[in-house]
């Protein structure tokens, strides 16, 4: 009896066995006259349909239509972008660019300042938070009667901590927005 | 208007992979038409064997070649055979349109489990090509293979128009080998039986 006997009965048929395995096919079709009537069988009908399927050539006109979309489509990969897309793409890249150049001129004020700052203030101050060290800013309360003291990072007696009223303490529960290291906000509620 | 450029001597002596260099680098159409006159038959035969209908076989042709040209700079690596990549996008494009076919004409057939949507094709539709000379055996031969279930019909076409290994079309068709020869095996039963009924049927019209 043979193992996986259909698969190998069909493969044999399509001429897929190696000749290891023809050999076995072939002997278990010596021993078995049903598999050999089924094999001869099979055949038949493989070398009748396989004789009768002619290739079809496509139609010409077919052809044709298809060997002109190749030509149209190659010409169109090929050729130079129109004047408008082109001037739209100039444009496009010197916008790109100036905004480049700005963020970068800008960080480098920004950065370049601001070291130049700490450099020559932070021997001056040294005792002093570095956030807490703006001339510029003043404190101010708003309308929930909330004293703020922002800084940028440079220093300002005026905005010591030692200068703030004694009533007044510190903000237990701070906005999740807000950024302790560059902002103090103070409360005068009882 | 497309260009002469009817294949040379020398043409027809280049390989599929050289051709295909030749067409992408330098736009050369010689070497196009060389690729399609080489291969056409092949594909065409394939498609028109699985839908039975010149102008869809038409129309899936061109698709198929607009596919080739337009894709071939970005999803065709020149390692594998270019021929095999162009028959997987052929018999893609084939098996999607029997799919929308079979959605559309299943609207019509929910009552009938058995209902194939080949068998409801009339006759006409598939000898579209008469005027290619097709004799009368090949027409008939043609007509069984269609009316095999689609998954048997596809093994067999892609076997004898392809010369598919049984590994390349379980592989391309996304089955087991076992499978592949299984549906292999009950197509070449069913044509059988096609062809003893087709007898019967030949012996009592000359009783």
């Amino acid at each position: 009896m043979l193992p996986n006997k259909d698969e190998l009965v069909i493969r044999y048929v399509m001429q897929e066995l190696d000749p290891s395995e023809k050999v076995i096919v072939e002997k278990a079709m010596g021993e078995d006259e049903n598999l050999l009537i089924e094999v001869e069988s099979l055949r038949s009908t493989y070398m009748r349909y396989a004789s009768g399927l002619e290739k079809v050539n496509a139609p010409d006109s077919v052809l044709e239509h298809v060997l002109q979309s190749a030509e149209e489509i190659q010409m169109k990969a090929k050729s130079p972008a129109p004047v408008r897309y082109l001037v739209f793409r100039r444009i496009s890249y010197a916008a790109a660019a100036t905004v480049i150049l700005s963020a970068g001129f800008s960080w480098y004020a920004a950065t370049g300042s601001a070291d130049s700052h700490t450099t020559t203030e932070s021997l001056e101050f040294s005792l002093t938070p570095i956030d807490l060290q703006s001339p510029s800013n003043t404190p101010w309360v708003d309308n929930q009667n909330i004293l703020h003291i922002n800084s940028a990072g440079f220093g300002s007696v005026a905005t010591a901590p030692d200068s703030i009223p004694v009533r007044l303490r510190p903000v237990e529960d701070v906005i999740g927005t807000s950024r302790p290291a560059r902002q103090l906000q103070l409360t005068g509620s009882q | 208007m497309v260009t002469n450029t009817k294949p040379t001597t020398s043409y027809t002596q280049i390989d599929d992979d050289q051709l295909v260099k030749m067409f992408r680098r330098n736009n050369d159409q010689v070497a196009f038409r060389t690729l399609l006159e080489r291969h056409q038959s092949k594909i065409y035969s394939y498609i028109y064997s699985m839908v039975g209908n010149g102008d869809v076989a038409n129309d899936i042709f061109q698709d198929t070649f607009t596919k080739v040209i337009t894709k071939m700079d970005d999803t065709y690596n020149e390692q594998g055979k270019w021929i095999a990549w162009v028959m997987r996008i052929a018999h893609n494009a084939t098996i999607d349109h029997l799919r929308k076919q079979k959605r559309f004409v299943d609207v019509n057939a929910k009552d009938d489990p058995d209902f194939d949507f080949y068998e409801r094709i009339p006759d006409t539709e598939l000898s579209a090509q008469e005027d290619l000379e097709q004799g009368e055996s090949h027409k008939s031969l043609m007509k069984h293979v269609a009316s095999l279930p689609s998954e048997q019909r596809e093994v067999v076409m892609l076997r004898h128009y392809y010369e598919m290994s049984f590994k390349e079309i379980a592989d391309l068709t996304g089955v087991s080998i076992n499978t592949a020869l299984g549906r292999m095996r009950y197509a070449l039963i069913n044509l059988r039986k096609m062809f003893e009924q087709e007898n019967a049927n030949e012996i009592n019209v000359t009783e």
